[in-house]
């Protein structure tokens, strides 16, 4: 119960935005997501998306000296693809990412902090790349140019060094973690896939600034 | 220097006058007269206008390209006699020729015109000058009597580069009709970059001089020229000045040898009529070259008589298509920026062609080259074949179609296009004849600006015991080889200068692939990778990688060779080579040029280098032959045969690395040329031993031996009397031998003509399946076991070519399996399909079907539009007539082809995205708004009908009469267009809108329903 009173209190701050400490930042990273294994008959594969960089940026607010939440957009560059045996297959993909999270930090007054994020939001899937009537190992999956949204877990962490009264340098890791989107990368007729949830790691780095 | 004024000054001497109205058009483009003799001209796409130097009346007329009028006339010193203009359209440039024999009348000057100013300046020369052509450096090359000089029109200075003599010493006065270009006999021009300047000096007498001026390392290089006919006076230069079009030659920039790439076939001589531009960025030449069939003689024109403006591939100046201009050009042609319209000097001054936009002209043309009717016993009767009379821009068109052939029907024999014109050939008037009659069915039309084609009808009237199946190719076939170790077929034909390649296992077109001009013959080189190529009107070797189906670099031969022959051994590769009579004359030193045979040599190839030599001896003789030489190689690479016409016999030895034996046993020599690998030797009929000596003949009783290929230690022989009689073949098991029991093939092989005198009319398949021969029609295949006893067919099903399907419909196309359908492996060349094919035809209710391909287990046929029902069919052979086989045809039975392929997918439906062109697939599924084209069989009847055999028209198109419905997953999709395929006989498309919320998944069925019958395939379907 308590905690749930200071999550209304902590939202209700925010629609008042009755605290004044607020950031903005831009970071970027590297894409490090999980692959999926197919299988076909007695042949396998793994699936997903290539490792690919981020871009990210985002609004946060200090509600309390440790306590924060972060509205967070990213950009995602990752093609879709398709290993197996030496060969693969790639479909142009990016991924749009919007969350929100709830920081837990060390003292805000410090130069320093450490800081952990946990939140939740959507993450739209966007095949986008040029079909062919036939693409290689496509007894596996296909590589399929559509979108699909999913629904997106967001956890990490990192620490905040204050470089100068309002701008700070910002590194952190996050794991993006969402159902696996058949629809762009759909298992082909007779193959099956071996997991059904994506994790996609993320380290980052960036600058904050604050208002 | 002389001033002689400035824009005002000269406004005096600007003359308005009328602009006479352009002469009606006797065919295609317009003539601007200009009241004297055109000399050159010059276009200026800024200004839009054409200069035109009128050499009698001593003015430069100026034409606007708007009204297509003269606006004014300047009056300059007498006899301009070439122009040029600066690449900035600054200044025009002005060479008064004024050699006359009494010397007050000297003018001897450049006019130097100011185009932004109007300011007019003159230079006197020495001597009188020839032509001008501006550069990038803003100067000007100016060539005179004995110089090649740089002028530069900031200065007024010239700085002399070179010195020649006697480009031309025409003087003046001169009788009457002498024409400006025949005084000067020199025209030179400039690439399109400015940085390289072709030119002709001293053309139309004797030793003519071709030079290349390159301005960016200021290097000219002359060749010294002898012609037959001479080289008129005409140059244009392609974009980059690689290539420059002198006369009736393409020339290329290498001048140490194969420096011509290519010549217009057979020129006649003229005084003053030829004249060309290239189009660089579209490969083309446009070109007026006098010859045989057009000889131009001048106005007035009739018959053969007219001018005619030939469009040529500016690869090998294959004559892609001729028009009928209004008079003939006389001097330099130049092409707009855009290339859509031609400027040449004409007769009356300047001709105005537009070249880039053929179709609102009127022109008519044939949908085959070829008709080939052949009697069998499907068609006892009156034989009926169409072709289609079309104009190529759409254009109603009259045309009359006729043949003084007895026994040829053509109805209708005239009409409007488009059109279909059907053949019916009676056999009683070919009684007799059991080979094949070649016959001309002349189009023509009294508004067309293009000569018609003559479209060749072929009648073949075998009995059933000749054997053999006919490929029909049309044009003017030179060579046939089988490879040696792929089951390709080769053929040459010279009248479009290609490489065809066959595929021997069903006699399908399987590669074109383009030679220089005029090929004459073909041998692998040793490696058995490269297939070399001799041309009669190219001056270089084509090579073919025939592992990948592409050209190699080409071998460069020297001066004035033109190769005819080739052959390759263990040791050299040979060609025989025509090389006129130059190299005597100019002590060889000179680049022949000629469009005539002549006396020939032996050059030996270097395919590392990619050159030729040409050996002073050839072993212990003189390397001297006539120009219907032939080369055989051994098929061991061990020697090689040459024979001439002569009666001479040659052989070549790899192992010696000369020439070992040579003989003068005959009169005369001709028909078959071969090498045995155990040093046996054909020439003619003779069969010569390893040192050529006679020792026997092969059997003259079935006529004069048109090719021989040697099998071990025997060989087969190909024979025949007459061009329309049969063939004979003979399988002879050592040579010499006695004679064989000669076997009747369908038609005749050729047989040596006025060009060649050796033929290779047989070659067999490396596969050991067939034979193939060179016959009168295009090859004809011969089943290796040709002799042997023959069953009757056997039909054991009948399915849908869509789908393997019963479902047959009216006008459907079906695979009828069985066996001993066909005593050869043949496809139709094109359409209409034929009825019978490798003597094999099928009958449906006992009418002949078309038919798209036969072999022993399988044939391809398209059902008649007019049966329904339990229908019968036969297969009919040399072998026999089948067992009746019954069919149920409905009116329509729609089935998808499921014929596609993507990459290794195979059975793919033949439903096609708008989006990418591509085969939908479960990697390109269908999507909301797409445009999907779905082929199918078996739609029915059509509105206009279309007959069985027919390909589908394009204008207006074939509607079927029964609306399609089309469902994915249940939901219509709207259709757009459902008809024939427009070029496909018995394809049908079906063209449909995919609207937005469409089932998705990953099996959404796509039903087409006709008249009661479905069809479904299963799609991807995604949003």
């Amino acid at each position: 119960m308590k905690t749930i009173g200071r999550t209304i209190v902590l939202l209700a701050c925010l629609s008042a935005g009755c605290f004044a400490q607020w950031e903005v930042g831009v970071s970027g990273g590297y894409s490090s997501p999980s692959s999926v294994p197919a299988t076909s008959g007695a042949a396998s594969a793994t699936t997903g998306f290539a490792p690919a960089a981020v871009f990210s940026i985002y609004l946060g607010q200090d509600v309390t000296r440790y306590i924060g939440g972060e509205l967070r957009y990213s950009y995602i560059l990752g093609d879709a693809r398709i290993q197996s045996a030496g060969t693969t297959a790639t479909f142009g993909a990016i991924s749009h990412e919007v969350h929100y999270d709830v920081t837990v930090h060390t003292s805000n007054k410090n130069r320093v902090q450490l800081f952990a994020a946990a939140g939740a939001g959507i993450r739209l899937f966007i095949g986008n790349g040029q079909e062919e009537a036939y693409q290689p190992l496509m007894q596996f999956a296909y590589l399929t140019k559509t979108r699909a949204v999913k629904p997106m877990g967001s956890v990490g962490g990192g620490l905040k060094f204050r470089l100068a009264k309002a701008v700070s340098f910002r590194v952190e890791v996050r794991d993006y973690i969402s159902p696996f989107p058949t629809e762009v990368i759909t298992p082909a007729m007779g193959a099956t896939f071996g997991k059904s949830l994506m994790h996609d790691l993320v380290p980052m780095a960036g600058l904050a600034f604050r208002l | 220097m002389q001033l002689h004024g400035y824009a005002a000054a000269v406004t005096g001497f600007l003359l308005l006058i009328a602009s006479p109205a352009p002469l009606p058009a006797a065919g295609f483009g317009t003539v601007i007269p200009v009241g004297g003799q055109a000399s050159d001209i010059a276009l200026d796409n800024s200004r839009g206008v054409v200069y035109a130097a009128n050499f009698t009346a001593n003015a430069i007329d100026v034409i606007s390209l708007s009204d297509q009028s003269i606006h004014s006339s300047l009056n300059v010193a007498a006899q301009p006699a070439a122009l040029a203009l600066s690449m900035d359209a600054h200044y025009l440039l002005v060479a008064h020729y004024g050699n006359w024999t009494a010397q007050p009348n000297q003018q001897n000057l450049v006019t130097l015109i100011d185009l932004t100013t109007g300011g007019i300046q003159s230079f006197p020369t020495a001597d009188s000058p020839l032509g001008a052509a501006f550069l990038a450096t803003g100067k000007a090359l100016v060539v005179t009597q004995t110089t090649f000089q740089i002028f530069d029109p900031a200065t007024g200075a010239f700085q002399i580069l070179n010195t020649l003599s006697g480009l031309s010493s025409v003087p003046l006065p001169n009788p009457a009709a002498t024409y400006p270009q025949q005084f000067t006999e020199t025209a030179l021009a400039a690439s399109a970059d400015g940085y390289v300047v072709w030119g002709v000096g001293k053309a139309g007498t004797g030793a003519q001089v071709v030079f290349r001026y390159d301005a960016a390392h200021n290097l000219l290089a002359t060749l010294p020229a002898l012609s037959t006919p001479p080289l008129l006076a005409r140059v244009s230069v392609n974009a980059d000045g690689s290539q420059a079009m002198i006369g009736f030659a393409l020339f290329g920039s290498n001048f140490t040898r194969g420096v011509v790439l290519a010549q217009y076939p057979d020129p006649v001589a003229s005084l003053n009529i030829t004249g060309s531009a290239i189009d660089g960025v579209n490969n083309i030449v446009y070109a007026q070259v006098p010859d045989a069939a057009h000889p131009t003689a001048g106005p007035p024109f009739s018959g053969s008589n007219v001018p005619v403006l030939s469009i040529m591939s500016a690869s090998n100046l294959t004559v892609n298509q001729q028009l009928i201009m209004p008079e003939d050009i006389v001097g330099r042609a130049v092409l707009s920026a855009d290339g859509q319209t031609l400027y040449a000097v004409s007769e009356s001054g300047l001709m105005v062609l537009p070249v880039g936009q053929l179709n609102p002209y009127p022109r008519v043309a044939a949908g085959q080259e070829d008709v080939f009717l052949q009697s069998t016993p499907c068609s006892k009767g009156v034989l009926t074949q169409s072709i289609s009379i079309f104009d190529p821009g759409n254009n109603h068109t009259d045309f009359t179609v006729s043949t003084t052939q007895a026994g040829v029907t053509l109805t209708p024999s005239s009409g409007t296009t488009p059109a279909i014109v059907q053949i019916s050939v009676d056999p009683a008037a070919f009684q007799g004849q059991i080979g094949t009659t070649a016959i001309s069915i002349a189009i023509a039309s009294k508004t067309a600006v293009n000569i018609p084609p003559t479209v060749r009808l072929l009648v073949n009237n075998p009995a059933a015991s000749q054997h053999g199946a006919i490929v029909d190719i049309p044009g003017r076939l030179s060579d046939v080889l089988a490879d040696p170790v792929r089951n390709l077929i080769y053929v040459l034909r010279q009248d479009k200068n290609q490489l065809l390649v066959y595929n021997a296992a069903n006699s399908a077109l399987a590669a074109t692939l383009p030679t220089g001009s005029t090929p004459a013959g073909m041998n692998f080189a040793a490696d058995g990778q490269h297939l070399l190529v001799a041309h009669d009107n190219s001056q270089n070797i084509s090579v073919f990688d025939m592992n990948a189906l592409q050209p190699s670099a080409t071998i460069a031969l020297p001066f004035g060779f033109y190769a005819r022959s080739v052959a390759a051994s263990n040791a050299q590769t040979i060609a025989v080579a025509r090389n006129g009579s130059a190299a005597s004359a100019s002590g060889g030193s000179s680049a022949w040029i000629g469009a005539e045979g002549g006396p020939s040599q032996v050059a030996v190839l270097d395919l590392a280098q990619n050159t030729a030599s040409v050996p002073l001896a050839l072993g212990v003789w003189t390397n001297s032959v006539t120009e219907h030489a032939a080369l055989a190689a051994a098929p061991n690479g061990a020697s090689v045969v040459l024979a001439d016409a002569n009666g001479t016999v040659m052989v070549y030895s790899a192992q010696a690395n000369t020439w070992v034996a040579a003989r003068h046993d005959f009169t005369a020599l001709s028909g078959a040329i071969a090498a045995s690998s155990y040093g046996s030797y054909i020439a003619g009929n003779n069969v010569l031993d390893g040192s050529a000596v006679p020792v026997g003949t092969l059997d003259a009783s079935v006529g004069a031996a048109a090719g021989f290929a040697f099998l071990n230690q025997g060989g087969l022989l190909i024979a025949g009397s007459s061009a329309s009689g049969a063939g004979a073949m003979e399988n002879l098991p050592s040579v010499p031998s006695a004679a064989v029991k000669p076997t009747q093939l369908v038609e005749a092989p050729v047989q040596p003509g006025a060009s060649s005198a050796f033929t290779r009319a047989v070659s067999p398949l490396s596969s050991g399946t067939s034979i193939v021969a060179h016959t009168i029609s295009g090859i004809t295949v011969i089943a290796w076991n040709y002799d042997a006893p023959v069953t009757p067919p056997s039909i054991s099903s009948v399915v849908s070519v869509a789908d393997g399907s019963q479902n047959l419909a009216a006008g459907g196309i079906v695979n009828i399996y069985g066996s001993q359908l066909s005593p050869s492996s043949v496809s139709a060349g094109w359409a209409p399909l034929p009825t019978t094919l490798a003597q094999s035809c099928v009958v449906v209710n006992g009418a002949p079907i078309p038919l798209f391909y036969v072999s022993g287990p399988e044939i391809a046929a398209q059902l008649p539009n007019n049966v329904s029902g339990n229908v019968s069919m036969s297969v009919l052979t040399p072998g026999g007539q089948s067992a009746t086989y019954y069919l149920n045809v409905l009116g329509t039975a729609p089935s998808i082809f499921m014929t596609g392929t993507a990459g290794p997918l195979t059975g793919l439906a033949a439903v096609v995205r708008w989006n990418n062109g591509q085969l939908v697939t479960p990697t390109n599924p269908i999507h909301p708004t797409d445009y999907l084209e779905i082929y199918l069989a078996g739609m029915g009847a059509t509105t206009p009908a279309v007959a069985a055999g027919m390909p589908g028209p394009s204008n207006p198109l074939a509607m079927v009469q029964t609306a399609p419905l089309v469902t994915l997953g249940g939901a219509s999709l709207p259709v757009l267009y459902a008809g024939m395929a427009p070029g496909e006989v018995g394809v049908y498309q079906v063209d449909v809108y995919v609207p937005g919320g469409m089932p998705q998944g990953l099996q959404i069925p796509l039903q087409i329903s006709q008249g009661g019958s479905t069809t479904t395939v299963n799609e991807r379907v995604v949003n």
